[in-house]
């Protein structure tokens, strides 16, 4: 049954809203009624009476995308999957997950159903939803891929030319351009998804094994500050691409200069076999010994999207070979902490940036990003952090490139540039400071058509649809950004024009047919 | 500034080479010119619609004075307000401020000089791409525009001073499917009809559909299938609203639907074939050309 959630109706005031307290901007960009749907037939019936209503539905399943794209609909019916959210075993074999899954609850499902796993992000609420159709990585990509890269099937809601939704079971031999382009191509590009299914799915690890070091801002310097950044990227641009190394996920987060303020490196250890072998993190974390450490016990494990930014910190020195882990098994370590904000109605306001990075920092780019992190914002207290997740091992499969839409196959690290806060009277500063840091620090290595971005090259490949940003829409060329050089971006919009002819799904970066 | 003089006739004609049908430059044409003064021409380098512009003429008798040029994108389409010196002007353009979407512009006129003055833009909804026409409600309270290329109206308020404030209706519109043909919402142009119902023509969605406006929104009032299999385009109306007038949008064939409280109700073929139209959406309004008298 539907539930609709009108401007009268005392519940409209938080489900109009998303997880990012800066959407919608105001009243005039919100939507008339949000849809509450159970079933995929509910779904239809929504979608249908909207378009033949003349009114623009958006599509909402966790909540946590980064810019305004389900939540900014003027007017508009804001669908909400959410309760489309069973994890089950596939009749036909295999395992299936529906679109309203919360992350942690696909983790859940999954190991008490097959102890599988979908190698996707860290965050306990973000929405299959948004999260699969974006890609979609976590700790263990560089064990076991890109979460779209094990897509077998969709269940798609379409739009036909003459306003009539159809439901598609899309697969590789069914409609096989919008399957590809729903891998990763991004969220509610070419219609309403309700189920995802998986053919097969790699097992779960046994357990988990976090270690961490830190280093204080109080004493850091900026040769200090380059070593520890060189050394983290050189490891991945190295030994980190080889596949013995591919269970350890590891996270750098580069925060903003703050009293008692630290920059911490974690390294987790999936155990993928029970034999508790910690070589490869230990060897890793070993290599910032030189770099004046202290240990950090870090709490939870997450990718950057919610980097650790504190934990509990050891006075005594590091001991080569001798770190401390934490062990937990997988599952409880996956789920637990219930991260990411409960069901995506959220009160800080964020704002996000992304670079996949081909090779090591340039000493040019860290002296940048050192100065703008020990930079004042002129009244407002710097909440920015830039996280430097570990990529490739099995993310790099080159063929993939052509298979799904996320063409990003040769990175060793991923960044995510995020900035939080909570009163919007600083919205302005922060937003200038932010856009104007990464600009800086992508003028650098960046031929000068694409100054300011990380534009594929020698050492970028651009950046992550799931993390995306509206600043680059002032470069005519952010499709490629998102989506490559390689042909990927017409042929997304060729599926666009077949599929969603009429241009009901769009929105500020939705393909451009 | 272009010192040349433009004849009527000249630059009647130009129009027509330049912009393939339109009905409606010359119904502006023979019902305006006798009795006012000032032209505004809206003209675009097809390759380059974003670098147009809009010129004022002064018109004495049948000779036509460049007065002065504004830079104005792909304006496709210019309207006067009825009482207040404010021109208009649709940009028929796919992009504004990064975003995939059309614009509109008040301008202040002086009629002395035929100087424009910007007062303000508003950008149009998300996906309103290649507006070309619109139209102002009775007693000037909303500007009603259409936008080709994502087949969107929307509906903008104006103050009793003319300015225009952001859009406070949208409608999206979806094509038609016929015999393995399928096409896209092209609304190409509306009309304001005596009563204050607002008429539009939709070629890919082969209808003539009239709108009323309740409260901000707009609301469909009868919606009829004309021009079966190809659809119609370039509405005119006649001035006592009984009559709409359209091209069939493939044929070119000129016809005439009588109108009975806003409904087309029945259609009468008037001329055969007169004109290649254009097929593709953009091509509407790739040339931005414009012309008004007032
Ligand atoms: C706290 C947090 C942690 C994160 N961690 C990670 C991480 O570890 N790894 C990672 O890769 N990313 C991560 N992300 C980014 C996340 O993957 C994206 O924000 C994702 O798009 C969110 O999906 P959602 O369904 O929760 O959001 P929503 O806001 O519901 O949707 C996001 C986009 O997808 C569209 N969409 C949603 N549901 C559907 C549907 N059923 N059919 C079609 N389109 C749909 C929406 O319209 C919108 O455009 C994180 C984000 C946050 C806020």
């Amino acid at each position: 049954m539907i539930a609709t959630v009108t401007r009268d109706d005392e519940r409209y005031a938080q489900l109009h809203r998303t997880r990012n307290a800066r959407f919608p901007k105001d009243d005039a960009d919100s939507v008339a009624r949000i849809e509450l749907c159970e079933t995929a037939e509910d779904v239809q019936a929504a979608l249908q009476r909207a378009v033949h209503a003349g009114l623009r539905p958006t599509v909402r399943s966790g909540g946590h995308c980064y810019e305004d794209f389900a939540v900014n609909n003027p007017g508009g019916v804001l669908i909400d999957v959410s309760k489309l959210n069973t994890v089950a075993a596939s009749p036909g074999g295999g395992w299936q997950v529906g679109a309203g899954a919360m992350l942690g609850d696909m983790y859940k499902g999954l190991y008490e159903l097959g102890g599988v796993n979908i190698p996707a992000g860290s965050c306990y609420t973000v929405g299959a939803g948004g999260h699969l159709s974006g890609g979609g990585y976590g700790l263990l990509t560089r064990q076991q891929g890109v979460s779209a890269d094990l897509l077998s099937a969709v269940d798609i809601l379409t739009v036909r030319h003459n306003g009539t939704v159809q439901l598609r079971h899309v697969n590789r031999h069914t409609d096989a351009d919008l399957f590809r382009a729903l891998r990763g191509g991004g969220g509610a590009n070419f219609g309403v998804i309700t189920v995802f299914y998986f053919d097969t799915l790699p097992a779960a690890p046994k357990q988990l094994m976090s270690g961490g070091l830190s280093f204080p801002w109080d004493t850091m310097t900026e040769d200090k500050f380059i070593e520890i950044a060189s050394t983290y990227g050189h490891y991945f641009a190295t030994r980190g691409c080889e596949p013995d190394t591919w269970p350890l996920f590891a996270l750098m987060g580069l925060s903003h200069k703050t009293e008692r303020g630290r920059i911490n490196v974690s390294a987790t250890w999936h155990d993928m076999d029970g034999s508790a072998d910690l070589r490869v993190p230990t060897e890793f974390l070993d290599l910032f010994l030189k770099c004046d450490t202290q240990v950090a016990e870090l709490k939870d494990l997450q990718t950057s999207a919610h980097a650790p930014s504190g934990g509990r910190f050891q006075t005594t020195p590091c001991v080569e070979g001798k770190h401390r882990w934490n062990t937990k098994p997988w599952l409880q370590a996956t789920v637990d902490g219930n991260s990411g904000g409960i069901k995506g109605y959220g009160s800080a306001r964020g704002k996000y940036k992304s670079c996949y990075m081909k090779q090591n920092f340039t000493t040019a780019e860290l002296k940048t990003m050192y100065a703008w992190l020990t930079r004042d914002i002129p009244n407002v207290n710097a909440g920015c952090v830039i996280s430097v997740d570990s990529y490739g091992g099995r993310a790099n499969q080159p063929h993939l490139a052509h298979e799904t839409a996320v063409p990003q196959r040769n990175s060793i690290l991923k960044l995510q540039y995020q900035m939080y806060w909570t009163n919007p009277d600083e919205d302005a500063a922060r937003l200038k400071y932010f856009d104007d840091m990464y600009t800086d620090i992508y003028s650098a290595n960046v031929a000068d058509a694409h100054v300011g971005t990380p534009f594929h090259g020698t050492n970028y490949e651009g950046c992550y649809i799931n993390y995306p940003d509206a600043d680059m829409t002032r470069y005519k060329f952010w499709p490629e950004l998102y989506y490559g050089t390689e042909g990927l971006y017409p042929f997304l919009q060729s599926v666009k024009k077949k599929y969603d002819p009429n241009n009901i799904f769009h929105y500020s970066m939705a393909v451009r047919a | 500034m272009d010192s040349r003089r433009w004849t009527r006739r000249a630059f009647g004609q130009a129009a027509l080479a330049l912009a393939g049908s339109s009905l409606a430059v010359q119904s502006g044409l023979s019902t305006t010119a006798a009795s006012k003064r000032l032209a505004f021409v809206g003209s675009a380098p097809p390759d380059q619609p974003e670098r147009g512009s809009i010129h004022s003429f002064r018109v004495v008798g049948d000779r036509w004075t460049a007065l002065a040029t504004l830079p104005a994108p792909a304006p496709a389409h210019l309207l006067m307000h009825p009482t207040l010196p404010v021109l208009y002007a649709v940009h028929a353009v796919d992009t504004w401020d990064h975003l995939p979407r059309g614009a509109v512009s008040a301008y202040s006129v002086d009629r002395q000089t035929g100087r424009l003055g910007l007062l303000h833009t508003q950008p149009l909804s998300l996906s309103a791409t290649y507006p070309c026409h619109a139209v102002l409600t009775a007693g000037a309270s909303h500007l009603f525009v259409a936008a080709v290329g994502g087949g969107i109206f929307n509906l903008l308020p104006v103050t009793t001073g003319g300015a225009l404030l952001p859009v406070s209706a949208i409608r999206k519109e979806f094509g038609s499917e016929e015999n393995s043909t399928a096409k896209l919402s092209t609304p190409d142009s509306t009309a304001l009809l005596p009563d204050g119902t607002l008429l539009a023509a939709d070629s890919g969605q082969e209808t003539l559909t009239s709108f009323a406006i309740e409260q901000d929104a707009l609301v469909v009032r009868h919606r009829t299938r004309v021009h079966p299999g190809e659809g119609p385009a370039r509405l005119s109306v006649s001035p006592d609203g009984r009559f709409a007038y359209t091209f069939g949008a493939t044929s070119g064939a000129v016809q005439r639907h009588r109108l009975v409280d806003g409904r087309a109700v029945q259609t009468a073929a008037l001329a055969p074939p007169m004109v290649d139209v254009p097929r593709e959406p953009k091509a509407h309004v790739q040339h931005a050309i414009s012309l008004l008298l007032v």
